[in-house]
């Protein structure tokens, strides 16, 4: 136990690291959540402003298009991550296999992860494009479609088309995170449970998957909370279209904000967004700590 | 000694006003767009003949989508001292900038000799509540292009007079086979579709607002919207407009692959140029077409203006700027990418050279530019009016359905 | 051969590319035995043992287990349990689940299996740890839930690969104990590799010897013991390990001739009546003499003709409680004699020692083997 001398010290030497942390992260959020209980808005001259309540949220939370965004932005959320986490492990697993090339491979596999956002997103808008894209090329010549189409300009299918750019560009952080994992599984535990009985599935269930699955929740927990305030991939490929189908909850903050100009109302966007983040992070805290206490069969 | 003395004062005053003349170099920053209208180039070379003719002043040119200059300009009202000097707006926001206070007033540096031999049409481009916020620079509308050899091959003579008759004569290419879609256009969820559905309302004589009250629910708003289905469903327009921008309806027109394509005055230079377009010199240009009983032609308002943030410390300077680019000579040396603003050009030979048809089309279509709503809150009226065509236009609600919901909307915006 | 046996490995290689890790393995093991595989580290004995439970591959041969083939045979198909040198339990599940993992997933209706986790439990009196993790328990219970799981399932062949490694010494002998009682309870057939070659002679039914991937020897504790088939057998088991002596064998009329260079020049001689002469090569040969050092004891211990006394000087004397062992040096190698425990002796001392003769052994100088 520290004595008291030192527990001052303590503190006296963390206090320069907390107020730099305080000052860019309680600040902002002091301020964001002061601007969203008034009707603030962003002119160049000053105008008075008053102190509204909930009423911002209110409009927020009885507005049908931002209830729409919140559950199109559930969808984007546990489709894109569970596909990653899926695609990500999978990859992983083929990675763990000693083949030819294994070391090349695993170097290239970072590569769509490197690339930036906006780029990735341009990148498979042009794939994407009805016209000369690649996706119509390829599928037509594979016989799959008998006409070229539109994909990111379909309401049906626009969802899915950004959905899976941004699969493409996150999952090698699963696989890596994942890769990583599998190679601390002990080698014996395998042994013994291929001589018991356990197929390769039943071996990957009970064995590894449960091994590796303290590192594979850190991994998704962020890519929750990041897939959850998805924002620049959309605005990119399809600014939100077509018929609003991409618009998730963040486009909000920002149609409020910049377009309409009311900073008021777009800070209680923002709470709002960051208030269901927060509740999905507590979610999977809860989850974690049962996996790391109790286990689960 | 005295001697000594003068020689000392003399040259620490000449050191003084060789600094002074220093310090008056001044750059100034613009905001410029990079698409539709004046090319990067023109507009560069513009800049270069002002920055020789005022020594000592240097324009810092930036480019951007004009899909991203609204948030630009908006952001950079915070950057104080960094922010925009000259900033090029849009025809649309004066009514919220005016408010926002984020353009200043220039009402009384414009000469009022100005107001006569400027067009009309360009000074709504700049105006609010009376005062002026800008000079107008660009004055632009959409045109009705055509294909003159596909017209020919149709057995058609004359380009339409009606949106009737356009419809008609797409029919006929259409069963020609001559070209699958004869009909492109614009109509992304974007700004550019509302283009296109003013052009329509307007050709149909109808309104957005009526006394502060949603009225494009019906009459001739309804109109144009149900005329924007009807042409998808019968296969005259190219489905994959409900993704387009103006430079891919550009695109398609010059690979020959549309009869008829609505765009700005821009595409007119482009589309005859043989290096940029397949049909070069197969491109004709008249005014949007009209409704019978109710217009002989429509357009919509597209003009731009240049105006100075509320937040520049160079003023004068930039105002130098804005008058130089908007004086008649240089709108007329650079007519072919965009027409001028001042009556007088339209009879100007250089300004007519090579775009007899543009000018005459032009001469009818600025008489009748239409508006859209010039409210502060347009931003958001047009988002919603956006959403809720693009969900007509992609058969996922009906006209009456969709229009009825967009009013709704617009009523409850804060 | 014996009817029936419950392994039989016949002409097993096993390659790793280019280099041979097996070498013609034969091995044939009787319902109930207790097979030690013992060598020295990189004799191939934990290779063999895998080629067996199936987890490598072999190059050429074949295995059989209850009479049936399973050269290529997976290892769950093969009726086999192992228990690891590391354990191998599950973190994630109880001991109650690790040890009917086998029987979960071979789909044992919940009351049969919860029934055998019970009466395994019981015979390795962990039933009051069922529930915990294995991270909550110690080595020695980790060991008894690993061997658990093995026994739940009743398999035919049960594999050991060194299991006690792990323990600490104290830990390690009452382990062994409980193996070997596990076994006599049960009469289980067991196949058992270790490098510890005391296990290997308290355990084993029979031994099989091996070095740099070739059997040995395969023979039961005894003869491993008293009859090594070479030099290599007789250095490695037994500790200490037997006395191979360089020395001349002549064959005379009533018996062996044996003269064993002595330091400073000097001789032992000695005559050996018990060894038939033929098994030796006519006229005077330079042989390997083996002894144990509890056949060169001191006076007190010596009778009979078998027995014969020369005098030896001591280098070094090591007293160790019930007995005194000492080094002598003798045939070029430094010879442990066993003394007893009050012997007067010390160091640089010539003392008597008795050499029992029935207990020699001979081995070729250079290739090793057993004349």
């Amino acid at each position: 136990m520290l004595g008291r001398r030192q527990k001052q010290e303590k503190w006296m030497l963390l206090a320069p690291a907390m107020f730099v942390l305080a000052l860019i992260t309680l600040v902002p959020l002091a301020n964001t959540l002061w601007l969203s209980f008034t009707d603030t808005r962003i002119t160049a001259i000053a105008t008075p402003v008053h102190f509204i309540g909930l009423e911002n949220y209110v409009y927020a939370l009885t507005d049908p298009d931002f209830q729409a965004a919140l559950y199109r932005t559930l969808y984007f959320t546990i489709v894109s991550v569970g596909l990653e986490g899926v695609l990500g492990i999978a990859v992983a697993v083929l990675l763990n296999q000693p083949f030819r090339g294994q070391l090349v491979l695993r170097a290239l596999i970072i590569l769509p992860w490197a690339v930036p956002t906006i780029v990735n997103a341009v990148a498979w808008r042009l794939i994407y494009q009805p016209d000369y894209g690649a996706l119509n090329s390829l599928l037509y010549q594979l016989g799959l479609i008998s006409d070229y189409r539109s994909w990111i300009g379909d309401p049906s299918t626009a969802m899915n088309m950004v959905i899976l750019a941004d699969v493409w560009k996150n999952f090698p952080l699963v696989a890596y995170v994942a890769l990583a994992a599998l190679q601390t599984v002990p080698g014996d535990l395998l042994k013994a449970a291929a001589i018991e009985g356990a197929g390769p599935w039943k071996r990957f269930r009970s064995i590894t998957l449960p091994w590796i699955a303290g590192p594979l929740l850190v991994v998704m927990v962020l890519r929750t909370i990041e897939a959850f305030r998805v924002f620049d991939i959309i605005y990119v490929m399809t600014s939100g279209g077509p018929a609003d189908s991409t618009k998730t909850a963040s486009f909000f903050i920002y149609q409020e904000y910049f377009n309409y100009l009311r900073s008021g109302s777009g800070a209680s966007y923002a709470v709002l967004v960051a208030g269901i983040s927060a509740v999905l992070i507590l979610a999977y805290y809860s989850v974690a700590k049962r996996q790391a206490a109790g286990g689960t069969a | 000694m005295k001697a000594i003395k003068k020689l000392v004062l003399g040259s620490a005053l000449a050191t003084l006003a060789m600094a002074s003349t220093a310090l008056a170099d001044t750059t100034l920053n613009a905001l410029f767009m990079s698409q539709a209208a004046y090319s990067e180039d023109d507009i560069k070379s513009m800049t270069a003949q002002f920055e020789a003719a005022n020594p000592g002043v240097k324009v810092s040119l930036e480019f951007v989508p004009y899909e991203a200059l609204h948030d630009k300009i908006i952001a950079a009202a915070g950057a104080g001292d960094d922010g925009y000097d000259v900033v090029l707006f849009d025809v649309i926001w004066p009514a919220e900038f005016a408010t926002g206070g984020f353009l200043t007033d220039v009402s009384d540096r414009i000469p009022a000799a100005y107001t006569d031999e400027v067009f009309e049409g360009a000074w709504t481009t700049v105006e609010y509540e009376g005062k002026r916020y800008g000079m107008p620079w660009i004055l632009d509308t959409k045109y009705l292009f055509y294909n003159t050899e596909i017209l020919a091959e149709a057995g058609i003579s004359e380009p339409p007079k009606t949106w009737t008759e356009l419809m008609t004569q797409a029919r006929q290419i259409k069963e020609k086979g001559l070209v699958e879609y004869p009909l492109v256009w614009s109509w992304s969820q974007s700004e550019a579709m509302i283009c296109d559905f003013t052009t329509l309302t307007a050709a149909n004589d109808g309104k957005f607002f009526d006394a502060g009250e949603p009225a494009f629910t019906t009459g001739g708003a309804k109109d144009a919207v149900t005329f924007m289905k009807a042409t998808l469903d019968e296969g005259l327009t190219n489905p994959a407009s409900r993704e387009y921008f103006e430079e891919d309806v550009r695109r398609v027109f010059s690979n020959g692959e549309a009869a008829f394509a609505l765009n700005w005055t821009y595409m007119n230079a482009l589309a005859n140029d043989p290096k940029e377009s397949k049909v070069a010199g197969k491109v004709k240009v008249v005014s949007a077409p009209g409704v019978e009983g109710k217009s002989t032609a429509s357009s919509v308002n597209g003009s731009m203006g240049l105006g100075i943030p509320a937040n520049s410390p160079h003023a004068d300077e930039a105002w130098a700027y804005i008058s130089f680019l908007t004086q008649k000579d240089i709108q007329d040396d650079y007519a072919k990418l965009s027409l001028p603003i001042w009556k007088a050009s339209y009879s100007e030979p250089k300004v007519m050279e090579g775009q007899e048809d543009l000018i005459a089309a032009a001469k009818e279509s600025i008489a009748v530019m239409y508006p859209r709503p010039l409210v502060p809150s347009y931003t958001e009226v047009s988002d919603i009016l956006q959403k809720n065509i693009h969900q007509v236009l992609l058969d996922q609600a009906g006209v009456d359905e969709a229009l009825e919901a967009a009013a709704e909307r617009v009523k409850r915006i804060r | 051969m014996p009817e029936n046996p419950i392994l039989c490995i016949d002409k097993l290689q096993k390659t790793y590319g280019d280099a041979p890790i097996l070498k013609d393995i034969a091995i044939s093991m009787d319902p109930g035995e207790f097979l030690v595989l013992v060598g020295p580290s990189g004799c191939g004995k934990s290779t063999l043992l895998n080629c067996i439970s199936g987890l490598t591959d072999i190059s050429s041969g074949s295995i059989t287990i209850a009479g049936r083939d399973r050269t290529h045979a997976e290892p769950a198909d093969r009726d086999i349990a192992m228990v690891f040198q590391s354990y191998a339990l599950f973190p994630n599940m109880s001991v109650e689940r690790n040890i009917g993992f086998g029987l979960e997933v071979r789909k044992v209706p919940e009351p049969e299996k919860k029934s055998k986790v019970a009466d395994v439990a019981k015979l390795l009196k962990i039933e009051h740890l069922l529930q915990r993790k294995p991270a909550e328990l110690s080595g020695g219970q980790r060991q008894r839930v690993a061997m658990g799981r093995a026994l739940v399932r009743d398999p035919e062949l049960f594999l050991f690969d060194e299991p006690l490694s792990n323990l600490d010494a104290k830990l390690r002998v009452s382990m062994r104990t409980e193996i070997k009682r596990i076994h006599q309870t049960t009469g289980a057939s067991i196949v058992y590799v270790t490098h510890d070659q005391i296990e290997a002679m308290t355990l084993a039914t029979r031994i099989v010897v091996m070095k740099d991937g070739v059997i040995q020897q395969i023979g039961t504790p005894n003869e491993i013991y008293n009859r090594p088939v070479n030099a290599f057998v007789a250095d490695f088991m037994g500790a200490p390990s037997m006395n191979l002596m360089k020395g001349t064998a002549t064959r005379q009329a009533d018996g062996i001739r044996l003269e064993i260079p002595a330091p400073q020049g000097s001789t032992i001689e000695l005559t050996d009546h018990d060894t038939d002469p033929d098994r030796l090569p006519a006229g005077p040969a330079e042989v390997l003499i083996g002894l144990r050092p509890e056949a060169m004891t001191d006076r007190a211990r010596a009778d009979g003709r078998s027995v014969q006394v020369a005098d030896c000087v001591l280098d070094v004397v090591e007293p160790a409680g019930a007995d005194t062992y000492a080094v002598v040096h003798l045939g070029g190698t430094e010879a442990i004699v066993r003394l007893s425990a009050d012997a007067p002796v010390a160091a640089g001392q010539m003392t008597p020692i008795a050499f029992d003769l029935s207990r020699i052994s001979y081995f070729d100088v250079s290739s090793g083997t057993r004349l």
